[in-house]
């Protein structure tokens, strides 16, 4: 396992809204997706992602409904909504331009300037 | 916002799913994680506790949830209620004066407001309401701001004030109404034939009273509020011509009354005209008579708007204050007073001093 990152504040639910994207999951599965899309890079505070799922939820950028598990047992599965597909979007669009932004800034040298 | 409110609505209408299901969703994260970290070679006393580090409380969870649901607010609300209820419980006697006194409070408000309401902020249902006036006798040397008419008052001045398009009369009262066996006391107005042309409101089927409809040999006419006309005759539009009993004395009914009419706050049902002997309308029964009758004017249109004591000042002045009666009184337009402009205003007629 490399090294972690600790999440920056507000970007849990932008990743949730991405893992939901791909395919139907339960809070474990969104975890665990997650880590994998991060390549384990990042460290998810396992205690903040239930509260923002119902966040989440209760925005209406995810929905979520009781269904039957690998192992078959009951648990609740969240899709992405067309809000939260809108969402999804617009965070990447932003996320991405701060990024971009950020990144030519430390990028500077001494002879740019 | 809306869809909000209809999420919120359905967590605290089903509550106990709600609860039930955030539990079992944290069993089933909790467990597969165990199965997962045993599967990687931990122990499951290890995993159990790795877990509570990454995971932090259950309880810290779900109240975060409830939270994130906008439902803890409700919760707090119900125990802050509660804790309120158990207060109040305690002190029996400062609870039942302070509802009682809020009781009180909001009865009078209730009655205050009702009372304002019909008579100052809701404007009169007739056409051209601030034309309306209550016409006063007044007797400053006897200190009575304001007193009724009499009858001679009224044939005095019909007609002979200028400043008044229609001048009539009415006078409040209860009789008996209805067949021997069957009859209720029912409060009635007597008016005088003009009364309804005043209030430019007339009955919506039938006819008003007639000039020769006011001696007692001939008022055997009667015209029905619309509420009672439903109420005995079913709104039976053959109702007119019938015979209906007051004071045992059968009369014709010749006239229904819309819905919309409402007099002040008369609750007449039946209305009768204004019947009199001719010496009743003597000069010498000018003042007596305790004038129990009211005096209702419509103004005639000056050419100026008429603003509470403008008419004193615009072109009726000289036709307001033209002597009305044979004798020496005179009606002098004094509207320094008492002129809202939703109420008839006052129109004292003053005994020159």
């Amino acid at each position: 396992m490399g090294k972690t990152a600790e999440l920056l504040p507000g970007t849990l639910d932008m990743l949730i809204l991405k893992a939901v994207s791909l395919k139907p999951l339960h809070g474990y599965g969104v975890l665990l997706r997650i880590r994998q899309i991060s390549r384990d890079a990042l460290q998810i505070p396992q205690g903040s992602l239930y509260p923002a799922l119902y966040r989440l939820e209760h925005h209406d950028l995810i929905a979520a409904e009781w269904g039957q598990s690998e192992n078959n047992r009951r648990a609740k599965y969240y899709t992405l909504t067309a809000a939260g597909r809108r969402r999804l979007r617009d965070e990447t669009a932003g996320w991405n331009r701060l990024a971009t932004a950020i990144a030519a800034a430390l990028n500077t040298t001494s002879e740019e300037v | 916002m809306f869809k909000r409110l209809r999420s919120l609505f359905r967590v605290l209408t089903r509550r106990r799913d709600f609860e039930e299901g955030m539990s079992e969703e944290l069993r089933f994260h909790i467990e597969q994680y165990t199965d997962d970290l045993v599967r990687s070679g931990m122990s499951r006393e290890k995993a159990a506790r790795v877990i509570r580090e990454e995971l932090g409380s259950p309880i810290n969870i779900k109240a975060d949830c409830r939270e994130a649901f906008g439902v803890h607010f409700f919760d707090e609300l119900r125990r802050q209620f509660s804790y309120a209820v158990r207060l109040l419980r305690k002190t029996p006697a400062f609870t039942a004066t302070a509802l009682l006194t809020l009781a009180v409070c909001f009865g009078a408000n209730l009655t205050i407001f009702a009372v304002i309401d019909s008579v100052l902020l809701r404007p009169l249902p007739f056409p051209e309401p601030d034309r309306l006036m209550m016409v006063f006798n007044t007797y400053p040397k006897a200190g009575v701001d304001r007193d009724g008419s009499s009858l001679t008052n009224y044939y005095e001045r019909r007609g002979r004030i200028p400043a008044f398009a229609s001048l009539s009369i009415c006078a409040y009262g209860t009789e008996i109404v209805g067949e021997p066996g069957s009859t209720e006391r029912l409060q009635t107005m007597r008016v005088s034939p003009d009364f309804f042309s005043t209030l430019r409101l007339g009955p919506a089927i039938g006819r008003t009273f007639t000039d020769e409809e006011t001696t007692s040999e001939t008022d055997h006419v009667a015209i029905l509020s619309n509420a009672f006309w439903r109420q005995r005759y079913t709104a039976d539009p053959n109702a007119l011509g019938k015979q209906i009993r007051v004071n045992s004395v059968p009369r014709t009914v010749i006239g229904v009354l819309p819905p919309s009419f409402r007099f002040l706050s008369s609750d007449a049902r039946v209305f009768l005209p204004l019947a009199s002997r001719p010496e009743g309308r003597a000069p010498s029964r000018r003042h007596s008579g305790g004038n129990v009758i009211q005096m209702i004017a419509r103004l005639q249109r000056c050419g100026l708007p008429f603003v509470g004591g403008a008419i004193a000042r615009g072109p009726c002045r000289s036709r307001a204050s033209h002597s009305a009666a044979a004798g020496s009184r005179r009606t002098r337009s004094s509207f320094d007073w008492r002129s809202q402009p939703r109420e008839p205003s006052s129109y004292p007629c003053r005994r020159p001093s």
